[in-house]
């Protein structure tokens, strides 16, 4: 591997891990009781269902697995009001938008994720609300533009 | 070198960063709210700290564990937090919490409301102390006296049932918590916390962090609505 094949590789294992290593599930208890940041994965599919709920609003999209059989996956964003102040509405996940999700899968195994980007049917790549960190320097960064007006 | 460092930085970066808002939700505004007056400091407001998950960062340092606090903190599981459960955080995790809370200033009594949880701490600064034969709470008793710019706050009577952060450092019944709200300008408070519990810390933990107001509501949050962790969460206790 050339030098800067090697930087790169070195980089964006240092970016992954910075990335997911934030994650907090929106305080609602640690990243690391329910996640792996070892285990990021991407999903691509069809929304199932939205959840907009607390403590973590949620949606379901059925993703193909490798044998072609389609697996059902629950995706945990932040809470409702954490994701509002980022920008989402209850609306900005339908049922069959074709979305994808980078996230980390739950250390039990099971069909469940949590997103940190999610691709919209749109193309837009947004922030899923997850590190908490990020739910409240957005807060404030945005507080000029949302003084109870439509922030466009 | 450092250029190259740069260059397969910037090429791992997908356009526009990271990610990025959406940008279509509508906040309600706060309430307006009358200053207390008789030269009380103006805290009335709603409010956000930095998101803290690990008190050892503002303290800027380990704590200092008795052998029976470093034992229950070595053998912590994650998972264990009890708000995870969505027990109640107590007196002061929730405003470090990614939520705002709102100060309600009124003659003999400060009201927290805490978005998270829907949750609300009464701070008594009518001159009352401590009720005798306190019994051992979520919350605990709190009582607070202003002092030129800053409200000096005591808070007793707290159960072992709460986590002071997310990393999990604990503490017993015989926690005392003291909070000084500093009023710096219109939109800054700073607020520091010493927590003394002789049981699970050889010396006090102090620390600092800053209140920002904010120009947005608080909102409601009920944490058992859709609590579809609980069964996935990695515990230290065996599973049922």
């Amino acid at each position: 591997m050339t030098l800067t094949g090697r930087l790169v590789r070195m980089l964006s294992g240092f970016l992954l891990a910075a990335w997911i290593g934030t994650a907090a599930a929106a305080a609602h208890h640690s990243f690391a009781a329910q996640y792996d940041a070892n285990k990021p994965l991407t999903l691509k599919g069809v929304v199932t269902k939205m959840e907009w709920m607390n403590p973590h609003s949620r949606f379901y999209v059925d993703v193909k697995d490798d044998a072609g059989n389609v697996v059902n996956w629950n995706v945990e964003l932040a809470s409702p009001n954490v994701l509002l102040r980022q920008g989402w509405t209850r609306d900005s996940l339908k049922t069959g938008d074709l979305v994808t999700v980078e996230g980390a899968h739950a250390k039990d195994g099971s069909n469940m994720a949590n997103a940190q980007r999610v691709t919209l049917a749109d193309g837009r790549r947004v922030f899923a609300g997850s590190s908490g960190g990020d739910a409240v320097g957005s807060a404030i960064r945005k507080e000029g533009a949302q003084e109870g007006t439509k922030d466009k | 070198m450092r250029s190259l460092l740069l260059v397969a930085l910037l090429a791992l970066l997908p356009a526009g960063g990271f990610g990025q808002g959406l940008n279509n939700a509508t906040l309600p505004l706060p309430p307006a709210m009358p200053s207390p007056g008789n030269g009380i400091p103006d805290l009335n407001g709603i409010w956000v700290m930095p998101y803290t998950t690990d008190l050892t960062k503002p303290l800027g340092g380990p704590v200092s564990f008795t052998p029976h606090g470093a034992e229950v903190f070595k053998n912590h599981s994650d998972g264990d937090d009890p708000h995870g459960f969505c027990q109640p955080t107590g007196p002061t995790r929730a405003f470090h919490q990614p939520y705002p809370f709102q100060l309600v200033q009124t003659p003999g009594m400060l009201i927290v409301l805490f978005e998270i949880d829907h949750n609300f701490r009464r701070i008594f600064t009518d001159g009352r102390g401590h009720p005798d034969n306190l019994d051992h709470t979520w919350y605990g008793d709190s009582i607070g006296k202003y002092e030129g710019n800053t409200l000096t706050v005591d808070t007793i009577g707290l159960n072992e049932k709460t986590w002071l952060d997310t990393a999990g450092h604990q503490h017993s019944d015989q926690l005392r918590i003291t909070e000084t709200f500093t009023k710096i300008d219109q939109d800054n408070i700073t607020w520091t916390v010493t927590y003394d519990d002789p049981v699970f810390y050889t010396t006090p933990i102090t620390f600092s962090l800053p209140m920002r107001r904010q120009k947005y509501d608080i909102l409601e949050m009920i944490c058992m609505e859709n609590n579809l962790d609980i069964p996935h969460l990695i515990t230290s206790q065996p599973k049922q």
